[in-house]
């Protein structure tokens, strides 16, 4: 590697963790979604890279996207003909789910971003646990994401509908939805409700997300459930070195998700957004392989 | 669950994952994905 290399990672390693996390997430968004002339063209890209999933809530239709959506595919699978399960997106969730759990909620994903920036706007914050609100993603993972895509078809054809997609998801709205009606009047003639209805959706969760950190993530992402579920057994995780902690308390001051690292680190809920790691002054908190 | 156990169920579901993955590839989901994602997905953009 030549020099000038050198001095650019020594540089990236001397920001602040926050500044590195929003580097890294505006790089994955990038390479997510490469294409963003598409955006002013109204057209959507076609080719085979689309075969391989992005780890994150990245809708297949937006116009930038070079890859697809998990959370998508696996309902293609579910509401097809066969209504099955797909191994290879099963497969997929579980091995990036394992690997890292939700630092792909922290890093990665681009919804996550979205909200991210919508949090740094200067407006009064509600720190809260949510504390029973957390429960809901899951059962919209069951009923939006499984059942409904497996049990609701239609009688003739013996289809389902990807009900997520369909009705809740907001990054496809945001992302994909948006895009292509600004540029596309062809398709500004099929408007219904079913679109404001998804646009209220969409607006309200971007509303919630700049008083409250991470809102769509924490209480509806059907995507951050499944890796919340696998995050306690992430392979790259978080830990807390035991000798270098003194329990002074700062991590959970700082964890604007209520969380306690010191006391458990890759809890289901931790979104690995790194403020506990930012405020111990110990540099208990660290990644890692292990525990 | 102790450190090494977790780390054992870890590596398990990182097989098995893998596994799942070789498994569909090879059964032909990923043209059944490809087809779906190149065209506009009306039920995405709230049309459908």
């Amino acid at each position: 590697m030549s020099g000038m290399h050198w001095v650019g990672l020594m540089k990236l390693r001397d920001l602040k963790l926050s500044h590195r996390r929003l580097i890294s997430q505006f790089a994955f968004f990038l390479l997510q979604n490469p294409l963003l002339l598409n955006f002013s063209k109204g057209k959507i890209h076609t080719g085979s890279s689309k075969m391989i999933c992005t780890p994150g809530l990245n809708c297949y239709s937006c116009p930038a996207a070079v890859l697809s959506c998990p959370l998508g595919s696996l309902q293609l699978f579910l509401a097809g003909a066969q209504h099955r399960l797909s191994l290879f997106v099963t497969g997929f969730l579980l091995t990036t789910g394992v690997a890292f759990g939700r630092l792909i909620c922290g890093y990665l994903c681009p919804f996550g971003l979205l909200q991210d920036l919508l949090y740094r706007l200067k407006t009064p914050k509600f720190p809260t646990t949510l504390r029973h609100l957390k429960y809901l993603k899951y059962v919209v993972l069951i009923l939006f994401v499984i059942l409904l895509p497996l049990v609701a078809t239609h009688e003739l054809t013996g289809l389902g509908n990807p009900w997520f997609c369909k009705y809740i998801c907001p990054s496809g709205t945001v992302f994909a939805a948006l895009p292509l009606l600004a540029a596309t009047e062809g398709l500004r003639r099929f408007l219904g409700l079913q679109f404001v209805l998804k646009l209220s959706l969409a607006l309200g969760i971007l509303l919630l997300a700049t008083p409250i950190y991470r809102f769509f993530c924490r209480v509806l992402c059907p995507l951050g459930a499944i890796y919340a579920l696998l995050n306690p057994l992430a392979i790259y995780r978080l830990r807390c070195a035991r000798e270098s902690c003194t329990s002074c308390g700062a991590c959970a001051r700082a964890c604007r998700l209520g969380l306690h690292p010191q006391v458990k680190a890759n809890t289901p809920e931790c979104l690995h957004c790194g403020d506990c790691l930012s405020a111990c002054p110990q540099k208990a908190l660290v990644y890692g392989l292990r525990d | 669950m102790s450190s090494s156990n977790r780390f054992t169920l870890s590596a398990v579901l990182l097989v098995l994952g893998c596994s799942l993955m070789l498994a569909g590839t090879r059964g032909g989901e990923l043209l059944l994905i490809m087809q779906k994602a190149v065209l506009v997905c009306l039920e995405c953009i709230g049309l459908g």
